[in-house]
């Protein structure tokens, strides 16, 4: 019964996360400089994320090693740069990282 | 069907345009789903890693599936599939979890200002749909299309991620279930490095 009352716990708080600033700014007006930075709430999440992400699968490998995930990283941004979507770091970066972690030594 | 009644079910903002209509925003709504594309080939095999996982815990494998259509998060679901496994107490599992997905709160703030004045039904539809790449995409539309469109764009790319993220669980659950493949666990995720689990 604690896992099935754990699961709902977790999820309503969640959605509650997922719905607190569409009530609360549906009741307050936020002031303009807080509505510039909400835009850049985004980009600066998924950075946060991805660089947590390369550091957690950098963390104890050796440098050869830990080449396949920095490689597929440059490979990604590069791929963001030159065409602006998001996408092609996916697309790009996915295939160099497997390609990298196949070719290189364990 | 008539373009009134489309209308009146889709909701008005408060401009008196529909919030939406499936049928005249068909286009937005499937180039929201071609833009997810990409991205559910790494969300899909983490998907299935996690439905693995849950049928391997000590939970019911329902259990861990829901955590799928209730959590909607995949680094939090894992955190939360691995303590329940591990026996960890329930409010630790809650709060971890939660701590987790805090950063939904400034999804929701980064998305809040798109959906100013829509009907409230839309909010809690399209605010229960929010998680990282559904904000992605969603955002590459509202930097580019009107907002009716942009909120078609979103519902596609967002609607899609869902459907394939609940079933990517379900089937990780039934591999789980039903065989002993080599297991992808949770711990050769690079997310589950940041929860450490006993077991």
């Amino acid at each position: 019964m604690n896992t099935w009352i754990v699961i709902v716990a977790a999820g309503l708080g969640s959605y509650l996360f997922r719905l607190s600033m569409i009530i609360l700014t549906s009741r307050i007006t936020m002031p303009p400089s807080a509505e510039r930075a909400s835009g850049l709430v985004a980009p600066a999440a998924f950075a946060a994320l991805a660089a947590a992400g390369v550091a957690t699968a950098c963390t104890g490998l050796g440098i050869i090693q830990a080449a396949a995930p920095l490689a597929a990283v440059a490979v990604a941004v590069i791929a963001v740069l030159r065409t602006g979507s998001p996408q092609a770091a996916i697309l790009a970066g996915m295939p160099a990282l497997w390609v990298a972690t196949a070719l290189l030594p364990n | 069907m008539n373009p009134n009644k489309s209308r009146r079910l889709a909701g008005r903002v408060h401009s008196g345009e529909a919030v939406i209509s499936l049928s005249a925003d068909r286009r937005d709504v499937a180039a929201g789903a071609r833009a997810m594309v990409p991205w559910l080939a790494g969300i899909v095999p983490f998907g299935l890693v996690i439905g693995v996982s849950a049928a391997r815990a000590h939970i019911p494998a329902l259990a861990g599936w829901l955590t799928g259509p209730l959590i909607y998060a995949g680094s939090a679901q894992a955190a939360t599939i691995g303590m329940l496994g591990a026996g960890a107490a329930p409010v630790v599992v809650v709060t971890s979890a939660l701590i987790v997905n805090i950063r939904l709160v400034f999804y929701s703030a980064t998305m809040a200002r798109h959906w100013r004045g829509t009907p409230w039904w839309w909010r809690l539809v399209a605010a229960y749909l929010i998680v990282d790449p559904s904000v992605a995409v969603g955002l590459s539309g509202y930097r580019r299309l009107s907002r009716r469109r942009a909120h078609a764009h979103y519902l596609g790319g967002a609607v899609l991620l869902r459907v394939c993220w609940l079933a990517a669980i379900g089937v990780g659950a039934t591999a789980g279930l039903t065989g002993r493949p080599d297991e992808p666990s949770l711990s050769s995720h690079p997310l589950q490095r940041t929860v450490e689990v006993r077991r």
